[in-house]
């Protein structure tokens, strides 16, 4: 048979690992400001554009498709090229996606800040970005098929299949999650609405988790694992039925990020059921991880790069055995909405991305430079800095989930609750998240010390831009017969169309009947759509990101019940476009805030929240004191919102700005009895009417403070 | 609440069984088919990342061909 020869494309692999190595510092450096935000309020710097609502995330978008996406794209034009014996499809289809993601970022870098945001986490950004993504992401899918297409070597290695079924997860979840209907340039509701839009969202968060951070990850692992150890996966068996079984369950477990909300009974029991089930191939992939260093324990003693990937597998294992926990009812109860969830995904995105991507680059770099690693006592230390690290970040958070969690839920002898001021729950914490921020710290240090060996690795060696390599050409006949999925490993288009429908077959059946529901979803007739200034006051609170601390979910608990009043009804979301339930209490739940304090509250809370409670944690929003609601947008607004289903009357639009200055101006003489003097433009007076707002419809005739036998009902 | 809301739904049983139903067949495929696979295929197959590289030694077995 004859050799072909042909070259590999290291350049492109080198770029995207700079590009992971510069925003993964930056990322990170971005999330340990956000930790000392939360112990020195101080550091939000009175800015809008600094504080923790718009730099959360900034920093969760930085790490996931900046670091990780970057790490993932490197790992895979170095893999893909060998595994299948070819360079990739086109260098200019490499290039432009490349530069593209590059640009991305950089939009991100810019908007977030500037309180362009959607809301619905790790979605955050608007939608010209997200028709960006969508086509870059493509123009990656393109590369990467039309390479395997080409290809020398006639079977795709299992690390492909993972590659495959990122491509086309990630696709189809970011396109269905981003329907929204532009408002302005850098504005949109999204198309769906409450318990729908809930639904739909963290279908898209839990499965940016599988497809984003893992599946791309475990293809990885399945290529340079074996590569580190010199030694094959321990068994290709189990990696097929890990495949399979892993992308067929993940895409049902999204709705138990919504247990105990007013998401549907039935949907919240799938997504647990398939939560559980997701333990058996995640630790079997895991285990196939680690049984591949099998015979070769010594090694991995003084191999640094052996080293992270063990504690990469072993990350992987903690937290996907976690995972299936946290999804059961009644440790949900306790975790969800507490630190415990942000130490849960640091164990997956420190240990199990980041060390897999450390190790993966300390091992790639030097040969892609034709030179041996600068220092490997550096990547030793980096090694166990980065470890040191880990503990210190997850540990002080599981204690502080914990801690504040049985706060909340502890009541007196005589059955009050014990600490009925949120904020004595969270200065318990305090010197948790100060030894959380040691932690980041440390790992960041672990960062900078590979970034330095890498650069000298690189000034050691020369790029082999393009390493020769030769194969002999496929050979065009029919091979006929073979087992079933050997034929299938044979046709790549075949191939993805099946792990196309897999994945859609848990999508169809978790969102055809919750989409039938919309019909049925039980209406209460109090419910109605927002005034034009409560929604600019929503706006408001969508754009300063105050749905990262403050959720607007009571669940039917009796301890929240007592301390937000009527747990939240399905009902009451139909007009949310974004629904803004939030993940995380760092402050007390929204919900039913609406009347509950005077106007001057609010007033004198968002100028500065210590004023109001000591020791409060909540940075200052001195500007929304001098910027002007924009009233030239409210008729978009309206007519935007009713075109996703809003029943706003038509010819509404023309008359919302006279009825937004007679609602304010009603709020400005309020606010006047109190001896506060505000022009009714102020942003504060917005943002006040839809605080106020909050919660009340269900208690226009006085239901809410009669709730405790109904309580328990719905709590069973 | 989300009983009467299912039951509004035409055919809302069938659902859970349709899901079950394909998951148990592809499973139930899949772990046959693996079962039975080629020693040789599988061995090739887990190779697939050592052959770009010479200094792999070339005749390593792995757990699938070592039974």
């Amino acid at each position: 048979m004859e050799l072909e020869k042909f070259s590999y494309d290291n350049k492109i692999v080198k770029y995207f690992a700079i590009a992971t190595v510069v925003f993964g510092i930056v990322g990170m450096l971005v999330g340990l400001t956000a930790a000392i935000q939360l112990f020195y309020p101080i550091f939000n710097f009175d800015l809008q554009y600094t504080t923790f609502g718009r730099i959360r995330p900034l920093h969760t978008n930085a790490v996931i498709f900046a670091f990780v996406g970057n790490a993932m794209f490197a790992g895979v034009y170095y893999s893909l090229q060998r595994l299948l014996k070819a360079r990739m499809l086109s260098d200019a289809l490499s290039w432009i996606h490349f530069w593209g993601w590059q640009l991305i970022i950089v939009a991100a870098a810019i908007t977030l800040p500037l309180g362009f945001t959607s809301s619905k986490e790790y979605a955050e950004l608007e939608w010209p970005i997200d028709i960006a993504i969508a086509l870059i992401w493509v123009v990656f899918g393109i590369n990467m098929i039309g390479t395997i297409l080409k290809r020398r070597e006639r079977h795709m290695y299992v690390a492909i299949w993972f590659y495959i079924a990122t491509f086309v997860t990630v696709a189809v979840l970011h396109i269905f999650n981003s329907f929204a209907w532009p408002v302005s340039l850098f504005k949109s509701y999204s198309a769906f609405a409450g318990v729908q839009d809930a639904l739909v969202q963290w279908w898209y968060g839990h499965n940016a988790v599988a497809f984003f951070l893992t599946t791309p990850f475990l293809g990885l692992m399945y290529y340079y694992l074996p590569k580190a150890a010199n030694r094959p996966v321990y068994s290709y068996k189990l990696s097929i039925i890990h495949f399979w079984s892993l992308i067929f369950i993940y895409i049902w477990a999204g709705p138990h990020h919504l247990l105990y909300t007013s998401l549907p009974n039935w949907a919240q029991s799938l997504g647990v059921v398939f939560s559980i089930m997701l333990l058996a191939p995640s630790w079997g992939g895991m285990l196939n991880g680690l049984l591949t260093l099998r015979g070769a324990w010594d090694r991995v003693r003084e191999d640094a790069v052996l080293k992270f990937m063990v504690v990469a597998v072993t990350a992987y294992g903690m937290s996907t055995f976690e995972g299936p926990m946290l999804s059961l009812k009644n440790v949900n109860a306790i975790a969800h909405f507490t630190d415990w969830i942000i130490a849960h995904v640091h164990i997956g995105g420190l240990g199990w991305n980041g060390f897999l991507t450390f190790g993966m680059l300390y091992w790639m770099i030097p040969r892609i430079y034709g030179t041996k690693l600068f220092s490997d006592k550096l990547a030793n230390f980096h090694f166990w800095i980065g470890t040191l690290g880990i503990i210190f970040y997850a540990l002080p958070l599981y204690w502080a989930g914990i801690t504040q969690s049985l706060m909340w839920k502890q009541f007196t002898e005589d059955g009050f609750l014990q600490y009925p001021n949120f904020l004595e729950t969270v200065t318990q914490i305090v010197p948790m998240y100060m030894l959380r921020a040691v932690g980041g710290l440390l790992y960041i240090i672990g960062v900078l010390v590979m970034a330095y060996n890498l650069v000298k690795t690189a000034y050691a060696g020369k790029l082999i831009a393009n390493e020769p390599a030769e194969a002999p050409a496929l050979e065009k006949r029919e091979i006929v017969g073979g087992h079933w999925h050997a034929v299938l490993e044979r046709k790549p288009i075949i191939f993805t169309s099946l792990a196309l429908v897999a994945i859609l077959i848990g999508g169809v059946i978790e969102f055809v009947p919750a989409f039938l529901i919309k019909s049925n979803v039980p209406t209460i007739a109090s419910v109605k759509p927002y005034t034009p200034l409560e929604l600019h006051g929503r706006d408001i609170y969508i754009r300063e990101g105050c749905n990262t601390c403050h959720s607007q979910m009571v669940r039917p608990f009796r301890e929240e019940t007592e301390r937000y009043g009527e747990y939240s009804k399905a009902g009451e979301f139909v007009y949310d476009h974004p629904f803004l339930w939030g993940s995380k209490r760092t402050g007390p739940d929204l919900h039913r805030v609406g009347a509950k304090y005077p106007d001057s509250w609010h007033f004198n809370h968002m100028l500065d929240p210590t004023s109001m409670s000591p020791g409060s944690i909540m940075p200052p929003y001195p500007w929304l004191f001098e910027q002007q609601v924009d009233a030239d947008l409210t008729p978009a607004m309206i007519s935007a919102l009713r075109h996703v289903g809003v029943p706003y009357e038509e010819g509404f639009e023309d008359q919302a700005n006279a009825l937004m200055s007679k609602q304010a101006a009603l709020i400005a003489t309020n606010l006047k009895k109190d001896g506060i003097e505000i022009a009714p433009e102020a942003e504060i007076i917005a943002l006040i009417a839809y605080l106020q707002r909050l919660g009340t419809d269900i208690k226009v005739k006085g239901v809410a403070n009669q709730n405790v036998s109904s309580t328990q009902e719905g709590g069973n | 609440m989300y009983k009467e809301v299912l039951r509004s739904i035409t055919g809302i049983e069938i659902w859970p069984l349709v899901s079950l139903a394909i998951f148990f067949a592809f499973f139930v495929g899949l772990l046959l088919w693996v079962w039975l696979a080629d020693k040789d295929y599988i061995d090739e197959m887990s190779h697939l990342p050592m052959d770009s590289d010479q200094s792999s030694t070339p005749n390593q077995l792995n757990h699938d061909t070592l039974k």
